[in-house]
């Protein structure tokens, strides 16, 4: 009777074991996964803004992720306008893709003033006081909104990494404008 | 027999650790993944306000310098700095008009597929007097969140080193 209780208990012993095992393994490629997910978007977001508005020619953006083990390098390769890549981290085994998306979530006017250029360019707005036209007596003060349409681009970069095992993508959307002027 | 009995409950109660933390374990992962999106967000919140900054800086002068006045009409003062913090918000703002922010969060939540928001609570000048020079900062408070997981970002940013006379 005993031995039949014992062996009813330890029945599901392995399958706890198991399942154990797999959620611990998946835990820890889960966690690389977006490691490498925030490492390669951080590498993007600090990279020349002309590699990734025009990676023409091809570009090579090396960066590193730090793991229990020693840091693990790998590199993305960007080409295009705006720039497309992919890059292959391998961690313990386990094969991490990263795929690199850039596009134009505003596209700048580059001094084109028409209606058309400047629908498309990301707009600001700010407020100033209203101007006084005409002769005195002004108009009682007042303000109005104005809006800035930005002549640069402004991009959109959206990373996916996924491990060999054909687990759930994690994707990362993240922004980057020219801030050189 | 006493002794396979006890070591049964040991064995029962071990599998019913393990199971229930499995379970729990089960659930850090979506967390995991929602507390980097939301992260991500907040930084792209970030760049928004620095970029504004730096295709306006003489605009952001004059809103923080009537900000800062003492005498300012606190009308005047709302209405300056609500204009220049609707650019940030991520949700729609009063008046039908659609921010950069909200058009931004749109096109996360498309690439992604996940219910990513963001916003920027503040965005100030902090000047700092020292021997000799005077250093701006541009501090911005900014926020992301992904689900229940919220992630917030306190950023300075120096933008320029001016000389004492």
């Amino acid at each position: 009777m005993a031995t039949m209780l014992l062996a009813l208990a330890a029945f599901p012993l392995i399958r706890s074991f198991s399942q154990s095992y797999e959620v611990a393994t998946r835990q820890v490629e889960q966690e690389s996964t977006a490691k490498i997910a925030e490492a390669a978007m951080n590498k993007l977001l600090s990279v020349r803004f002309d590699d990734l508005n025009s990676a023409i020619p091809a570009v090579s953006v090396p960066f590193e992720v730090e793991t229990p083990s020693g840091p693990v390098a790998a590199k993305i390769d960007l080409a295009g306008a705006p720039a497309q890549g992919t890059g292959t981290f391998i961690i313990g085994g386990t094969t991490y893709r990263v795929g690199v998306a850039v596009r134009r979530a505003f596209t700048g006017h580059r001094g084109i003033m028409t209606p058309a250029a400047t629908a498309k360019a990301l707009t600001f707005s700010y407020a100033v006081p209203a101007v006084s036209i005409g002769l005195p007596p002004p108009p009682p003060p007042g303000l109005v909104v104005a809006t800035y349409a930005c002549p640069d681009d402004f991009l959109g970069i959206l990373v996916r990494v996924s491990s060999g095992r054909g687990d759930r993508e994690l994707r990362l959307s993240g922004f980057r404008g020219d801030m050189r002027r | 027999m006493v002794t396979l009995l006890l070591l049964m409950m040991v064995l029962v109660t071990f599998v019913g650790l393990l199971h229930f933390s499995t379970r729990g374990q089960k659930g850090t992962h979506a967390r995991l993944f929602d507390q980097t999106r939301a992260l991500m967000a907040a930084r792209a919140a970030v760049e928004l306000a620095v970029y504004k900054y730096r295709v306006l800086p003489a605009e952001f002068y004059r809103v923080n310098r009537l900000v800062n006045a003492v005498t300012a009409d606190p009308a005047e003062r709302n209405f300056f700095q609500a204009v220049w913090m609707n650019d940030f918000s991520g949700k729609s703002v009063p008046g039908g008009f659609v921010s950069p922010a909200s058009l931004l969060v749109e096109s996360m939540r498309q690439e992604t597929g996940e219910p990513v928001e963001f916003g920027v609570e503040s965005c100030e000048l902090v000047t700092r007097k020292e021997s000799g020079y005077v250093k701006d900062y541009l501090r911005i408070r900014a926020w992301g969140a992904c689900r229940a997981e919220r992630k917030a970002l306190d950023q300075l940013v120096e933008v320029e080193i001016t000389h004492a006379p």
